[in-house]
């Protein structure tokens, strides 16, 4: 049930990707996804297409991982590609037919969502393979910290990703347990009328509840004994650095972006 | 002797409720000693820990830890020195990887980074745990979760330390290895021990067994001072040690066994003399 959850899916291939600082892959990767949005013509999605493929192959992680990222989302992207097509007015009409209508700049358009879906999937496929959940957690908070001074609390907010995060795996554990217990009981899932299905679901989210309150109880009492009375002021063992190829990193990224421009005003 | 903790008159219930969980208890313990509270489940032992811990504000009684008397304005300071190992190794883990974990301690007393790496690691080396350094909890067996905690202790340097069943969910195996490197880690630390528990035979390495039960103090002394009175221990729903129940046993089937309390090696050694003597 839960194996289908990319989140998380860290594969330690080690490579040139892997070894970046957080802080640089999350900003790059979520800076990659705004400048997909500049371009606007077959040559520049072309270089967008090329630098992601460059960038996937560096990675050194089996294509098939990308495959799955991708693929919960066909629906979606076909449905949008589909809507563009039909429903886009503009240069050639090819076919009409009432309000849907098959013209030149429709079926443009629908290639370029198509190729705007797969590159910001693929570069987000890229941060998540490549990064442990930990570390994002750390570069988030990393990033959030010029926040401090606007009162928001940052600190609580890092300690409440990073518990969530180490949780994440037991909970599943445990749903799946509770799921074989009720299942030893009769409990019967995944069959019926979907309101029956629903139904069934509460014998696992009422005690998964339960047990997560006695977790968060039994947790605060630790943490309270091991000296925890609030975010401000920790020294931190896990320490970021950032290193020369973090730099490269961001270099390579303003010179994509300069070829792209070059490209979007040159057609 | 140096008075470690000491609790006078320890009153304790639930605000809701009239039933008291502790019912005057009263007992100390001095520097370096290895005590047990023993008793059956929902006797108030965790409770008692809780409130040496200052987890728990006692209802009337007090607390002294090192003579320092428990209150609001000391609690941090005397948690400093105590060190608290929980039932759930699940529940208590609250680093991300085994480093993290035992480093939580440290960083809550801002302790800067290069000194921190060093306890880290000396303390998982201490714990056998080195080799797991980078490793999430969901991939490690419920007694390494549990060494780990314990390292998360050791970091810290505590004078004493509190195990609350710390080992009564984990495996016999298990249950052995935590309690064996207790002892070492009391070997060269010095700590001041102090072990809840419903197992007997976990008493093994005390100096002293406190005996609780339904919130009251029934008694409290030597290993042999307590487990003598076998049947006091089966009234108040404890098992025996694993040697008195050998002896009982021979007992049945006629054989004289010594009216005394004797360990596991003392039996080992009586069974022996009484073959010699017979053949």
């Amino acid at each position: 049930m839960f194996s289908k959850v990319l989140f998380g899916r860290f594969v330690p291939t080690n490579s040139l990707i892997h070894r970046l600082d957080p802080r640089a892959k999350l900003v790059l990767s979520l800076y990659f996804i705004v400048i997909i949005f500049m371009a606007n013509s077959w040559q520049t999605y072309a270089w967008l297409a090329a630098f992601t493929l460059g960038v996937i192959l560096s990675t050194k992680v089996p294509l098939k991982f990308f495959w799955d990222g991708i693929r919960p989302l066909v629906w979606i992207i076909l449905f949008t590609v589909i809507l563009q097509i039909f429903f886009s007015s503009g240069g050639h009409v090819y076919w009409a037919w009432g309000i849907l209508s098959v013209t030149q700049f429709g079926l443009v358009n629908g290639v370029y969502i198509f190729c705007r879906f797969l590159l910001i999937i693929c570069m987000s496929t890229v941060l998540t393979l490549t990064t442990q959940p930990l570390m994002i957690a750390d570069a988030v908070e990393a990033l959030l910290k010029p926040l401090a001074k606007l009162k928001v609390p940052v600190y609580e907010l890092a300690l409440m990703l990073s518990i969530a995060l180490r949780f994440v795996p037991t909970l599943m554990d445990e749903s799946q347990k509770i799921m074989n217990a009720q299942r030893a009981r009769g409990v019967n899932f995944g069959t019926g009328s979907l309101i029956k299905r629903v139904r069934s679901l509460i014998p696992i989210l009422i005690p998964l509840f339960i047990s997560a309150f006695n977790r968060a109880e039994d947790l605060a009492t630790a943490m309270e004994a091991r000296g925890y009375s609030g975010g401000e002021g920790r020294s931190k063992y896990r320490l970021l650095h950032w290193h020369r190829a973090d730099t490269v990193a961001c270099v390579v990224m303003l010179g994509v972006t300069l070829i792209l421009f070059e490209l979007r005003y040159l057609a | 002797m140096h008075k470690m903790i000491t609790v006078q008159d320890a009153v304790y219930s639930y605000s809701d409720d009239e039933h008291l969980v502790l019912k005057n208890i009263t007992f100390d313990v001095e520097r370096g000693e290895w005590v047990s509270i023993v008793g059956h489940n929902g006797s108030g032992k965790s409770t008692m820990a809780k409130a040496i811990d200052g987890l728990l504000k006692l209802t009337s009684g007090a607390i002294e830890i090192d003579g320092t008397a428990l209150a609001e304005d000391t609690v941090w300071k005397i948690r400093e020195k105590i060190g608290f190992v929980f039932q759930n190794p699940d529940n208590q883990f609250v680093g991300a990887t085994v480093a993290d974990d035992v480093a939580f301690g440290l960083e809550n007393r801002h302790v800067s980074h290069d000194e921190m790496v060093a306890k880290v690691d000396e303390a998982l080396h201490l714990v056998h745990m080195e080799a797991f350094a980078d490793r999430e909890p969901a991939g490690l067996s419920g007694g390494q979760k549990q060494r780990v905690a314990l390292a998360g202790v050791i970091a810290m340097r505590p004078e004493i330390v509190i195990l609350d069943e710390a080992t009564s969910m984990l495996d016999p195996e298990g249950r052995q290895e935590i309690m064996q490197l207790m002892r070492e880690l009391k070997q060269t630390y010095d700590f001041t021990v102090l072990t809840i528990t419903h197992d007997i035979d976990e008493t093994a390495f005390a100096d002293r067994i406190l005996l609780i039960d339904d919130g009251e103090l029934v008694a409290a002394g030597t290993p042999e001072q307590v487990l003598t009175n076998g049947t006091d221990l089966v009234d108040r729903g404890l098992e025996l040690p694993y040697a008195e129940r050998l002896l009982n046993q021979l007992n049945l089937l006629h054989i004289d066994v010594p009216q005394q309390y004797m360990t596991n090696d003392q039996v080992v050694k009586w069974l022996c003399q009484k073959l010699n003597s017979s053949k």
